[in-house]
């Protein structure tokens, strides 16, 4: 099979990551991504495969997504699926209390940033700056 | 005005089950085309479940300003259901939506730190190659919501999500950030 150069934008360290991958698996990038590319829309093909169950499960334990499962097991969306796992009385995975607390400390100030002006509080007053007169 | 970016269509169904949306009003928010398909597009279904119709309810407000970001990943996606109506779309795609999207944002603006908004699992085991400024779950969305006096309490909305949702507390699991921020 003849093969063909290509060149692609890669985040530094993204690529520094793919590397120390590729070289840990002692594999080579071009191996790496051409696998990633010949699997592309095969790997999940047959997922129809799978028993209502085990989809379930998987999402319990936080292998699967609710939108892949959702997708998976044909639902129309995400709330059916709800729906079906509390019926069954399957979980949803949660992260750990501590890890939630890091993460609630550590976002504050850029959760802030993110905030849009509360269209209730009362618009900035604006400090007008008369001009000196002399008077006499 | 930084931009909270919601990751995947969790944080967007827990609200919902909550009847908590109108929380995000407070916040400049964004998604992906991907996952904008895989929430607020579902409510224009019918028999679409009650999540769902609280979603698109919420998007078609006026002034609710959502930005929708046009990925890679999303254009891809719909090139492939032109040729094949029947794609069986890949695993952790709207994830992997926003990911192109980080990258991409990583390349044109690299001094934007993204607020990423998140439920799935995904982004705590990628978090070391995602180009994020901030992550945060929607459990410590709420306690931050709790501390920003936008609810009064986030153990209350916790359980408003909990019963429209299964209980999420049974089972923990301990997954660690990647790296530190």
């Amino acid at each position: 099979m003849s093969k063909a150069k290509i060149n692609f934008e890669l985040d530094e360290r993204v690529l520094a990551h793919a590397q120390a991958y590729a070289a840990q698996s002692r594999t080579s990038l071009s191996k790496l991504v051409s696998a990633f590319f010949a699997g592309l829309g095969k790997q999940e093909a047959g997922v129809a495969r799978s028993s209502m169950d085990t989809v379930l499960t998987e999402v319990a334990v936080g292998k699967l997504s609710v939108a892949d499962a959702a997708r998976e097991l044909g639902l129309q969306d995400i709330g059916h699926l709800l729906g079906i796992m509390r019926e069954k009385g399957l979980p949803l995975p949660a992260i750990d209390p501590i890890e939630v607390d890091r993460q609630a400390q550590e976002s504050f100030d850029a959760l802030k940033a993110t905030m849009r002006p509360h269209p209730d509080s009362p618009p900035e007053k604006k400090v007008l700056r008369g001009k000196r007169v002399a008077i006499g | 005005m930084t931009t909270l970016l919601i990751a995947d269509s969790g944080p967007l169904f827990s609200l919902a089950a909550g009847d908590l949306l109108w929380v995000l009003d407070r916040f400049s928010l964004a998604v992906t085309d991907v996952v904008k398909e895989e929430t607020f597009d579902k409510g224009l279904m019918a028999n679409c479940s009650i999540e769902a119709q609280r979603l698109i309810d919420f998007y078609n407000r006026p002034n609710a300003g959502i930005a929708v970001i046009q990925t890679q990943v999303g254009l891809g996606l719909r090139a492939k259901r032109v040729v094949d109506p029947k794609y069986q779309q890949p695993r952790n795609l709207g994830e992997l939506s926003i990911q192109s999207y980080l990258i991409e944002l990583c390349v044109s603006q690299p001094n934007a730190k993204p607020v990423v908004l998140f439920e799935d699992g995904w982004f705590l085991r990628n978090a070391a190659a995602l180009p994020i400024g901030t992550l945060i779950s929607t459990e410590a969305f709420l306690i931050n919501l709790e501390r920003l006096k936008i609810i009064a309490s986030a153990t209350k909305a916790r359980k408003a999500i909990l019963m429209g949702r299964p209980d999420a507390s049974i089972i923990m699991h301990s997954q660690k950030l990647g790296r530190n921020r």
